[in-house]
């Protein structure tokens, strides 16, 4: 190592530790006035179209007694709940890079990412959504307007949101859709050794499997691929810029910003469209079984 | 009827074959059953919203064990079928799902402003760990492009060839590649707990949502 090199490192090591101590500043920083005048119009705006629909779908249904609306509600509060813990790990993901790189301020990668998965799951098809009520147990799925079907709800939801809760406290970004799939399979065995049947043919094991195959491939994939186009960009941009620590809040060339923001709408368009709507899909259960009657 | 194919309840013969998903000599039988008593409730109501109340919950599981034993079928391609028969199977399965597989719009709505509530409640643990303690060195432009490029890369394939990966496992190992190929060193203890929680994700869920459903079960 020359001197001038030699030299040349603790100054750097101070400029990162400055830009982080910005980056830091900006990351706590409230959205300011007007992002959560936004944000609070689009809320209410949502929240008045999504109590007005129901209230026109119910309106023509007659029950016994309260208990069902009572079931229905706090089905959907603990199945939006499911959505909004997934929107902690997920779509977090797809935002670190484009704010580390001072692409995008913190809170405007926030809400163009939670922007870009709200169009994807709106596009969506339910093709996903419907898939995952496919791996549960046949016979819950039939009778899911009683104690049996809800339970199955309840205790796979419950359970997804205690993992991604706890791993999202300890700050590890774990897989929404792999804990779902396990929390499916748990009902489905635990469905098993409760009713007398023998075997396991109430669980798909072919889903574990699969998630089995996607824990040996998606670290190896991400590592290798990520790794080779890194040295491939070395090879064939010589832009030294690129392969520095970002200097205070300085974004990237324009090129590579624009490269940066693309992906990660990318990203958060796909995850809307695909692990977004795994939750619609137990929606759909849980209203299908409480008034069979509006949403057959 | 034929040889020792016997029928009871086509829906009880129904349920057994996707739970067990072995195709036997009265599948069939009791495939074509469920059909027709579909048929001849759709010829007299017309349309869904025309059936009564009390009715339509067995309606609407009629439908739905149709569509999965059809669903089956294809998959185990059992019994050999000529391809028009799977191709008018496959257009009377997409009748059907297409009655029974609707998400109101509102639903949409609901799942994508809670994930967007969530990330904007929740991304900074996450993004804090994925940008600052998976490498010793910052992020440079190159590495968080390399790693988000992967990703989305991955995302498209996965979805073409039908890999299952998973994004949040591949944006954190690709920000770890680039973190090598950069010889900038890992957080070995930030890597071990990850691949940790990757790996113990399915048990503990499975473990939890198994005594939640034994204990639901017991308490209602």
């Amino acid at each position: 190592m020359s001197a001038a090199t030699a030299q040349a490192r603790p100054s750097v090591a101070v400029g990162a530790a400055s830009e982080r101590h910005t980056l830091h500043e900006k990351m706590s920083k409230g959205p300011g006035k007007i992002g959560m005048l936004i944000f609070g119009g689009v809320l209410i705006a949502g929240l008045i179209y999504i109590g007005t629909s129901i209230a026109g779908d119910l309106s023509g249904v007659t029950m016994s007694s309260g208990w069902p609306y009572f079931l229905l509600g706090v089905a959907l509060l603990v199945a939006l709940g499911f959505e909004f813990v997934n929107g902690f790990h997920d779509t977090a993901n797809a935002v670190a890079t484009v704010i580390y790189t001072h692409s995008l301020e913190p809170h405007v990668a926030v809400v163009w990412s939670g922007f870009w998965n709200f169009f994807g799951v709106v596009v969506s098809s339910g093709v996903v959504a419907f898939g995952i009520v496919s791996l549960l147990p046949v016979e819950l799925i039939l009778q899911v307007g009683n104690s049996a079907g809800f339970a199955m709800v309840f205790a796979l939801l419950t359970a997804a949101i205690i993992w991604n809760l706890g791993t999202w406290w300890l700050g590890l970004p774990a897989s929404s859709s792999h804990t779902l799939i396990g929390s499916i399979i748990g009902v489905g065995i635990a469905n098993q050794l409760m009713s007398a049947r023998t075997g396991t043919s109430g669980v798909d094991w072919g889903q574990a499997a699969n998630i089995g195959k996607s824990l040996l491939l998606s670290p190896l994939f991400g590592f290798a691929l990520a790794a080779a186009l890194l040295l491939v960009m070395k090879a064939i941009i010589k832009d030294k810029r690129l392969y520095e620590a970002p200097r205070g809040a300085e974004p990237p060339p324009f090129w590579i910003r624009g490269l940066l923001i693309l992906t990660c709408t990318g990203v958060s368009f796909f995850h809307g469209s695909n692990d977004g709507q795994k939750g619609m899909g137990l929606i759909m259960l849980i209203l299908i079984g409480t008034v069979p009657t509006t949403y057959p | 009827m034929q040889g020792s194919a016997s029928i009871g309840d086509p829906r009880d013969d129904v349920t057994d074959y996707i739970r067990t998903k072995e195709f036997k000599p009265n599948t069939m039988l009791a495939m074509r059953e469920l059909a027709n008593g579909i048929g001849t409730e759709m010829a007299i109501f017309k349309q869904l919203s025309a059936v009564p109340h009390e009715h339509v919950r067995n309606f609407r599981n009629d439908m739905y064990l149709m569509s999965e034993g059809i669903r089956l079928m294809q998959k185990s391609k059992q019994p050999a079928m000529s391809a028009a028969d799977v191709a008018i199977l496959k257009n009377y399965k997409g009748h059907i799902d297409k009655a029974t597989r609707f998400i109101p719009l509102w639903v949409k709505v609901a799942v994508a402003l809670a994930l967007g509530l969530g990330t904007m409640v929740g991304w900074k643990r996450i993004v804090v760990t994925v940008g600052e303690k998976i490498g010793k060195n910052h992020l440079t432009y190159a590495q968080g492009a390399a790693a988000e490029i992967t990703a989305m890369a991955t995302i498209g394939a996965a979805d073409g060839l039908g890999l299952p990966v998973s994004t949040t496992h591949v944006l954190s190992s690709g920000v770890a590649g680039t973190m090598l190929a950069n010889h900038s060193g890992l957080q070995l203890s930030t890597v071990r707990n990850l691949l940790l929680a990757w790996v113990l994700t399915l048990p503990m869920a499975m473990m939890l949502s198994g005594f939640l459903f034994f204990a639901f079960r017991k308490l209602f």
